[in-house]
Order: structure tokens, then sequence, then C-alpha cells
């Protein structure tokens, strides 16, 4: 079996957790299929390469000029498109997957150009990130999500709770859509010892570190977390937040935090690298994941993996990942005071955090290995194909 | 090869009328099938979808998917697999030799099925953008010149309806002038359709 997926984004070109799912997915679909790989070229990677048995085609997005993202986005399809028809024309695929609505055009019109079925991952939905549409342009982006739902043979949802936002959103037949979560390399992250060096940078030696890693936009919920750290301060006054990640809420958050009095305590590092992120992972004592929409939650996972307990809103995903007071603790979304009362008891509680930590990591390796999710995702595709 | 089966590519076309690509068009088609050459037409008409025999062409139109308008630039890929949905079909169906692709808001789709399905292109252009928009510094009006010197690159030959779109798309498109055929359109379609032939037997391969 030949397979041609489409993404946006795939490393080092990192927007949000659909890099890292297109990167492992490929490399642990590319033991058991061929699998090709087109997605937008980055400064310093090759055009063409072999990662791990995965040929990734990165194609020039960047020639036409555009006045939105959304017509930059119409216009990088119509690039990845033609790399895709060049492609096809030189051996023919069995099935092209898409990534998410905003490669949704080049793929469909492959579809109908060469007759391959066509398959979606619905990473998350516009009405989701927004709390229903509200405009125009967001009405856009909702259409193409159900244009690509309809078109699809098969679509990819990886939570239950993604699985009924899309089948609602869309009037999706159930048995069109396959649940595969997303998932962790366990060797990747993994308990880590203390990199003192990278602790020195970020905290003092006696303060614990409650960490943060993601998108700073309104759905993560990250004004949550900030409105819980007085609270947690007070109670554990050697306490310093590391807030990772760059968005376009970041100048909001960071006045936000002044206004609490509490900037000398909460560090926004901006953007780091995933090397970087494994060695603040391997310094925190708490993760939390204030998500107010969060169709999966990976770094969740990645944080139990890596035997940090977490804090996560009982939403979407994470509800589905996180088994409360077992491999984390649950808190309703947009609830400072639950935020707080949890990572005061983690933070109180050295034994409650040593056992969630062991139970977190056995819980992320049982359920959600990249070779289990691409044994999933490949009898989906010869679900297409019935004998 | 000969010419037999031409597939015509427009965003218009009678009674969707926005100006004289329609009346060219249609023009065109009714001649092509007069010479006996089989003529399908895809077009886009959002009021009209589905497929009809008219005038002994076979016209299929086609609406868009998304219903919201946000601009030119984000309609046109979003029609475009309509387009190749459609033409497609035509071309499974009952094979084409040659595919006429008329101004830029089908080129996506033209460039896609001559590349798919290897079929010689020869794309017209009434006017281009500088023409229609003279201070086109806009994103949106360079972003259609972007599209229209790719489709221009593309075909095997461009037709110019003028002496004026002829010399933009040599000057500022950078279109070797052998590839460049410049006749206007009208009742008498031989001109054209021997053009389209020239097409069918320089053709190499995909151009993209």
């Amino acid at each position: 079996m030949r397979v041609l997926i489409f993404s946006w984004e795939y490393p080092p070109r990192k927007v949000g957790g659909l890099a890292t799912h297109v990167y492992e997915l490929s490399k642990a679909l590319a033991k058991k299929v061929e699998v090709h790989v087109i997605t937008c070229n980055f400064p310093g990677t090759l055009e063409l390469e072999s990662v791990d048995g995965a040929i990734v085609h990165r194609i020039n997005v960047y020639s036409a000029p555009s006045p939105d993202f959304l017509t930059w986005t119409m216009l990088m399809n119509a690039s990845l498109l033609r790399a895709g028809c060049a492609l096809t024309s030189e051996r023919r695929f069995d099935t092209i997957h898409c990534h998410d609505w905003l490669v949704a055009q080049a793929c469909i019109t492959l579809k109908h150009a060469t007759g391959t079925p066509l398959v979606a991952t619905i990473h998350s939905t516009e009405s989701g990130r927004r709390h229903g549409i509200h405009t125009n342009y967001q009405r856009v982006i909702h259409e193409i999500e159900g244009w690509l739902t309809y078109e699809a043979s098969r679509i990819v949802c990886c939570s239950w709770s993604m699985v009924n936002e899309v089948a609602g959103l869309f009037n999706v037949p159930r048995d069109k859509i396959w649940m595969i979560p997303n998932g962790v390399d366990p060797e990747m992250y993994r308990p880590s010892a203390i990199d003192q060096s990278l602790r020195d940078r970020y905290a003092d030696p006696s303060e614990k570190i409650v960490l943060y890693v993601g998108r700073l936009v309104p759905e993560k919920g990250v004004n949550v977390l900030l409105g819980a750290a007085p609270r947690i301060l007070s109670a554990h006054p050697k306490t310093k937040f590391i807030i990772v990640g760059e968005g376009y809420s970041k100048e909001m958050l960071s006045s936000f935090t002044k206004s609490l009095g509490i900037d000398r305590k909460v560090f926004f590092t901006g953007y780091v690298s995933d090397e970087e992120i494994k060695g603040l992972l391997g310094l925190a004592d708490v993760q939390v994941v204030p998500s107010i929409y969060e169709p999966f939650g990976i770094v969740c996972l990645e944080a139990m993996a890596s035997g940090i307990p977490v804090v996560a809103s009982d939403t979407g995903g994470l509800s589905e990942i996180v088994e409360d007071s077992v491999t984390g603790l649950k808190v309703p979304t947009d609830n400072s005071d639950a935020i707080a009362n949890a990572v005061n008891r983690l933070l109180s509680d050295d034994a409650l955090r040593g056992s969630m930590s062991k139970r977190a990591r056995e819980r992320a390796i049982e359920r959600f290995s990249w070779k289990a999710i691409a044994d999933l995702t490949t009898r989906m595709y010869d679900s297409l194909f019935p004998v | 090869m000969a010419l037999r089966k031409v597939l015509v590519l427009t965003p218009e076309y009678p009674p969707r009328m926005l100006g004289d690509v329609s009346i060219n068009v249609h023009s065109v088609s009714r001649g092509m099938v007069k010479d006996g050459i089989l003529t399908s037409v895809v077009t886009f008409d959002d009021w009209r979808p589905g497929e009809t025999v008219e005038e002994g062409i076979r016209v299929s139109r086609i609406a868009s998917p998304i219903r919201t308008f946000y601009s030119i630039l984000t309609w046109t890929p979003l029609v475009t697999p309509e387009f190749v949905r459609a033409s497609s079909n035509i071309i499974r169906g009952e094979g084409v030799d040659l595919m006429l692709s008329f101004e830029w808001t089908t080129g996506i789709s033209a460039m896609t099925i001559m590349t798919i399905h290897n079929l010689p292109l020869v794309c017209i252009y009434h006017s281009v953008e500088s023409q229609r928009n003279p201070s086109h510094d806009s994103p949106i009006s360079q972003g259609i010149s972007y599209l229209e010197r790719e489709v221009a690159n593309a075909a095997d030959i461009v037709v110019a309806t003028n002496d004026d779109t002829a010399t933009i798309l040599r000057g500022e498109y950078g279109i070797r002038a052998k590839k460049i055929a410049v006749t206007r359109l009208g009742k008498d379609v031989r001109p054209l359709i021997s053009i389209c032939r020239r097409a069918v037997e320089v053709h190499e391969g995909p151009n993209i």
C-alpha cells in the first residue's frame, strides 16, 4: 500500500501539535506501508528527504503574495496540489490522507483528479476553537471542514469527544468515523535527571516549578492558570510558573500577570526547542493543561510519559487521557480556584506526586504508543478496500 | 493525434454572463461543434448545477461547495475541486484530446487536469490583471497576477485576444513569444482551432 499524506506543518515547521502527530505517525506507518508526506518548506530544510522511511516533500509555498491567512492558505494549497499532481503522475497512490482543513482543497482536488480514496483527520474544528462561528472568515473555514468530512471516505478523530463534535456539527454518519488517538514516543518522553544548568536559568534552587506548554491563545486557558497563581503562591510562596509557547495572546497574558503582581514569579519562555521542552519536563513538579477547548491534548500525554503529574481541564480529549486521582487530577474548565486547589494538593503531597507519576507513564506506554496507532491507522486504510 | 474532443473550462457560460468571456466561449464552442469536434464545457453556475446538452455542446455546470464568499482569490481555489471532478468524469468517460482554459479563475483546475491526465492545454486571456486594475499593487492583485503567470507558464500555447495582453504576457510575465498566439474570438473559430491543433502537436507531456 502507498499513502500520500498532506499536512501544512511538519517538523521543524511547528505551529501546534499537528506537526508532531504527522511526523510520528508517518514514521510509524513507514514501517508497514510506503508513505509520502507533502508539506510546506522551512528555512534550512531539505526539499526531499527520507525520515525513518517516510519520504518528505517540502514545497515552496511563499511565492504568492497574499493579503491574509485564509488567502495564503488557498494559494499554499495550489502549490501543494501541483506537487501532489507531479507525484501522482509518477506513481499511483492507494490513499490520500488529509490533515485538517488547511490542506483540504488540495486533497479533495487530487481525489477527484486521480480517483484515489480520501481519508481526513480532523484534529479540531473552527467552531470548537472559536466557541461558535461568528464571522464570515470563520464560516468559510467551518464550511471547508464540513466539505472535507463529506468528501472523505473515512474520518479520523483523536478522541471520542471529537467524534461527537464532528458527527454533530457536520451530520457525519458514525460508521464513517474512526477514533484513533494521538500517540507519544515513550523513549523520547521519559523520566529524566534534572538538568541543573537549565533549572538555574528559570528558578531558584528552593522553588517548585509549575509548567505550562502550548500555544498562547484563548482556547488554551492560560489566563485561567495565571488566575490560580496568587492562591498557589499564597500556599507555596516558593513556586515558579514557566509558560512555554508563543501565540497572539502573549501580550495580554503578560499584562495580566503584571496586574496580578506576580510577574516576578511567571516566566514566559517564548518558543523553545523540543529538546528544551524535554529538559523542562524533567524540572517540573506539576504540569497544568488548563484548556477551555482541547480535542486531544498531546502535551498532557507527553507530560504523563515523562512522569510529570498533571492537572488537566475535564474537557475534550483530556477527559479521556487522564484518569482522575490515578494518572492526574481533573478540574472543571475555566475555574482558577479548582486549578489552585489541585496544584496545591500535588505540591503538598510528595507521595501522591510519586504514585501519579508512575501510573501516568504506565498508562501512556500502554495505550498511546505510535506503533499501536499506526496499526489502527493501517486497519482503517484497509477498510477502504473490502475483500 | 487528431483534434476530435475538446474540454473547455470557463468561469462563465450563457445564460450566466458577466462580460465578453461568456459570449466568446459560447461562439467558440458552437464553432467547434460545427467543425465536427466533440465539445464539452465545464463552467461555474451556482444557480444551475447539473449536466445538459445544448446546441450539441455537453455543458456541465458546477456550484461552489463553499457558500460563504470571502474573496475572489479564495473562491477560485475552493471551486477548483468541482471543476476537476466534472472534468475528470468527462475525460474518464469519453476521452479528451485537448483542454481550453479561459481566464485565470480556471487555471488551477487546468494545471491539475493537464498533469494528471497528460492533456495539451491552451489557455486564453481576454485581459490580465494589470489591464483590469492598473494600480495592481494590492496583495489580491499580485496574487491574481501570480496565478495568471503560473497558468501561462504551464500551458502549451497561450492565446491573447488582443495585442496589449500579448505584450504584457511577454514583457511582465516572461512568457516566450513563440508560445503566445494573438487571435480575436468571434464567429470564425478557424484560427483558434488551428492553434489548438498545433498545441496537440507540440505537447510533450505535463509542463509543471
